[in-house]
């Protein structure tokens, strides 16, 4: 195991992300969600490793919610959490609240997910967005989510850290505050940072003999 | 109450559609809330103490120093690996591998231990590894013929010639400042909230200030071994009148684009800097003397502005030429109006003087106010996570009403020109640095970077063609991922309003110089001298206080350098 700096991971994951085919918008959602999961103490490089090994070469559009539909995610095509999050995090979660839903808890279930601990960012994001606690339930194990965006750590991190499980989101439940840790580094295995670097190996140009005598400072002497 | 000038209209802040040109931007001097400023007028009020605690060099010069500088709350310390280079490895490029000296600033006071584990990593720079306990990575490469004459001179017992001193302006140069959490070092986010650091690239910039100090003591260190019977220190007057070099190449250009909603609070602070002094409405004598003795300053510093590129060379003798029309203009009374006198000069300006000129200009008069200016220093950061998130309740219609109040610019460019779509930035893999790629001749553009902000916000607008003007952008960015990065920028650009470079910056007439020159005037650096259209070298600190007179005596005009009698 190494250790990145937070910027480290969230410039290495947006460029994975970015070299697996996601437009440039989305990597930086996938980097910043990694740094936001590093830094309260959750496996973000191996959630990132599962997700884009699994992800690889797969259509961008079968890893896309069909949101109009009840559950929006096929039972048998596991979404991508980037992707669902970042619908969540547009719209904002009382979008999704029917009027039916006012009266009890509103459930917006998602279906399952490659590493759904992803999604917690961008569930949390929504929460102090819109003041509301919330409950993520993976695998029916329910984590609350305050409206600070707060969360127990502690509490279902087996689930969260396995790929495909199912999710779904409760509004309007009640906690009370809880802390989530913030560290300052992130830790990395050898074989999750060298497929994300392979990944992100995909957005560099290699040099040509043109670009070096292009590059700045080329044909000039420094040495004066 | 509303200051107003005799023509009735409300004095403004200069519009985005005039600043935020790249041939102004590349005309920028560095301002009093440059960071560089910022950071010596902290060390001065704070006084803080900055001490040589450690110097371990043998005769060659190789060894380990060590600096602290102690504030109200913490100590920091730059820590010095010094090399005795091969010349034929001295590079200031990138693809360097050995510098003459490397640095770390250490949040603390290191121990042995520490400096051990230093000692594996920081001389190796980007191929080594540093901690949660550094701050920034740099390194330094000698100006070899000063450094060489200079050490001569001490060694003989001489002081050098200050005409000779002037012509490079330092010993050394930095070719690289890392900082938040590259290399492993601190992320920003943790030390953000310090005081000291509460200005944008405040401990980077206490590093090289520090780096400035080392390399004085080097030569002498050298000249000493040299001769240790004859050898003399560097005048103090000499000393003071070196900075420290910078080469800059296009690694360093990205970060204004990358960064709008920090980039707009340096912009806007700036422009409200120039705003209130133009909006001063009676200026007294004094104040015309103090601004004639700032301009004859700045026209000294003029004559030590050398340059050989033949864009830089035009512009520094279309600045002295402006330089002297002001000088005529204020010495001519009468010629300005006796409410909001600046204004009126700085219209003048407008129409009479080049853009060197004018925002030299710019530079002057905020220079007079620090009652009106100073605490702007403190707007310019930014909680960029604050603006991140996309609203994607907005409408389609709203949407593209930001694109077409803010982005005009970019909807009047002709994108099926080859010459407005020329290049692509790139990262390079050899260096994973960013480069600049001509996209018709050289292979790679598929893998372009996100930098084409006028092509790919004009390419969202025609997208939004023909969609349901009610519809919520989200419903858009889910069916077009594709224009995520631009329609968060478009949102950003609604609340800050000088965050978007307005011209195309992958035209093939785009001087990546202008990028450079802007974000450097902002540290704080003078004497631009680009090498290419794409690199550039500067000085910085330059006649700043040293580290006692920082306590002693701090003069906070020190940027400007003595008048010259016969300028």
């Amino acid at each position: 195991m190494s250790e990145l700096s937070l910027g480290e991971l969230d410039a290495l994951v947006l460029k994975a992300y970015r070299g697996a085919g996601f437009s440039w918008g989305m990597a930086q959602e996938a980097g910043r969600a990694a740094a936001w999961l590093a830094a309260r103490g959750l496996p973000a490089a191996t959630l990132f490793a599962n997700l884009l090994q699994q992800t690889d070469g797969v259509d961008a559009k079968s890893l896309t919610p069909d949101i109009q539909h009840r559950q929006w995610v096929k039972a048998d095509t596991p979404c991508c959490p980037v992707v669902c999050g970042t619908v969540l995090s547009d719209l904002g979660l009382r979008h999704f609240q029917t009027d039916a839903m006012i009266q009890t808890d509103a459930m917006i279930a998602i279906g399952k997910l490659y590493s759904p601990a992803i999604l917690l960012p961008f569930v949390a994001g929504c929460a102090i967005a819109e003041r509301s606690h919330v409950t993520m339930l993976i695998n029916n194990q329910p984590l609350a989510i305050t409206a600070t965006g707060g969360y127990d750590a502690k509490k279902c991190h087996t689930e969260l850290v396995t790929p495909k499980t199912e999710v779904a989101i409760l509004l309007s439940a009640r906690h009370s505050a809880v802390d989530s840790p913030c560290l300052r580094r992130a830790a990395i295995s050898a074989p999750e940072a060298e497929l994300l670097e392979q990944l992100a190996h995909r957005t560099y140009v290699p040099a040509t003999e043109q670009s070096r005598s292009s590059g700045a400072g080329a044909g000039l002497t420094d040495n004066d | 109450m509303a200051i107003i000038n005799p023509d009735n209209a409300p004095i403004a802040l200069r519009p985005p559609s005039t600043v935020m040109k790249l041939a102004r931007m590349g005309s920028m001097h560095q301002t009093r809330l440059s960071f560089m400023r910022v950071l010596l007028r902290r060390l001065a009020t704070e006084q803080w103490p900055i001490e040589r605690t450690r110097w371990q060099m043998d005769k060659t010069g190789v060894g380990v120093g060590v600096y602290t500088a102690t504030g109200p709350d913490r100590t920091y310390s730059l820590v010095v690996f010094s090399n005795d280079l091969d010349p034929s490895k001295r590079s200031d490029r990138v693809i360097a591998e050995e510098w003459d000296a490397t640095f770390t600033l250490v949040d603390g006071i290191p121990d042995q231990a520490h400096i051990d584990r230093l000692q594996k990593n920081v001389p190796k720079q980007e191929a080594g590894r540093i901690s949660d306990s550094e701050l920034s990575l740099s390194r330094a490469n000698r100006s070899v013929r000063l450094f060489n004459y200079v050490r001569a001179e001490l060694a003989k017992g001489v002081q050098p010639e200050a005409s000779e001193l002037d012509k490079v302006g330092y010993l050394m140069r930095t070719t690289a400042v890392y900082g938040s959490g590259k290399f492993g070092a601190l992320d920003r986010r943790f030390i953000a909230d310090r005081e000291e650091f509460s200005s944008p690239f405040q401990c980077e910039l206490l590093a090289v200030y520090m780096i400035r100090i080392f390399s004085v003591d080097i030569v002498e260190h050298l000249a000493q071994s040299d001769a240790p019977h004859t050898a003399v220190t560097l005048d103090t007057n000499l000393r003071r009148s070196l900075g420290i070099g910078n080469s800059t190449g296009l690694g360093m250009a990205p970060f204004i684009v990358n960064h709008p909603v920090l980039f707009n609070q340096w912009m806007l602070s700036r422009e409200e800097a120039l705003l209130r002094v133009r909006r001063v409405a009676e200026v007294d004598a004094d104040k015309f003397d103090q601004f004639t003795s700032l301009l004859a300053r700045q026209r000294s510093g003029l004559a030590y502005w050398l340059s050989e590129h033949p864009l830089q060379k035009k512009k520094i003798a279309a600045l002295t030429k402006d330089l002297s029309s002001l000088v005529r203009k204020v010495q001519n009374p009468g010629s300005l109006n006796n409410i909001n006198p600046w204004n009126d000069l700085y219209l003048w300006a407008e129409d009479h003087l080049s853009l060197e000129g004018q925002e030299c200009l710019v530079t002057l008069l905020i220079e007079m106010y620090p009652e009106l200016v100073d605490e702007l220093a403190i707007n310019m950061s930014a909680d960029e996570d604050r603006y991140f998130k996309i609203n994607g309740q907005m409408t389609i219609d709203q949407l593209r009403e930001l694109i077409t109040s803010h982005y005009q610019f970019a909807l009047d460019t002709d994108f099926t020109q080859r010459s407005a779509n020329a290049r692509y930035w790139y990262a390079s893999e050899e260096k994973l640095e960013p480069r600049l790629g001509e996209r018709f001749e050289e292979p790679g553009a598929e893998r372009e970077h996100p930098l084409a902000i006028s092509r790919d916000v004009a390419s969202a607008y025609h997208d939004l063609h023909g969609r349901d003007s009610t519809d919520p952008v989200a419903m858009f960015l889910l069916t077009h991922p594709q224009h995520r990065h631009v329609v968060r920028r478009v949102q950003q650009a609604a609340r800050h309003p000088y965050s978007e470079i307005e011209n195309n910056l992958i035209a093939d007439d785009m001087l990546p110089i202008d990028l450079l020159r802007c974000k450097l005037s902002y540290f704080g650096a003078v004497k631009f001298d680009p090498r290419s259209d794409r690199w550039v070298r500067i000085n910085m600190f330059q006649h700043a206080p040293l580290p006692n007179e920082l306590i002693e005596h701090y003069d906070d005009t020190w940027v400007y350098p003595p008048a010259l009698a016969n300028v």
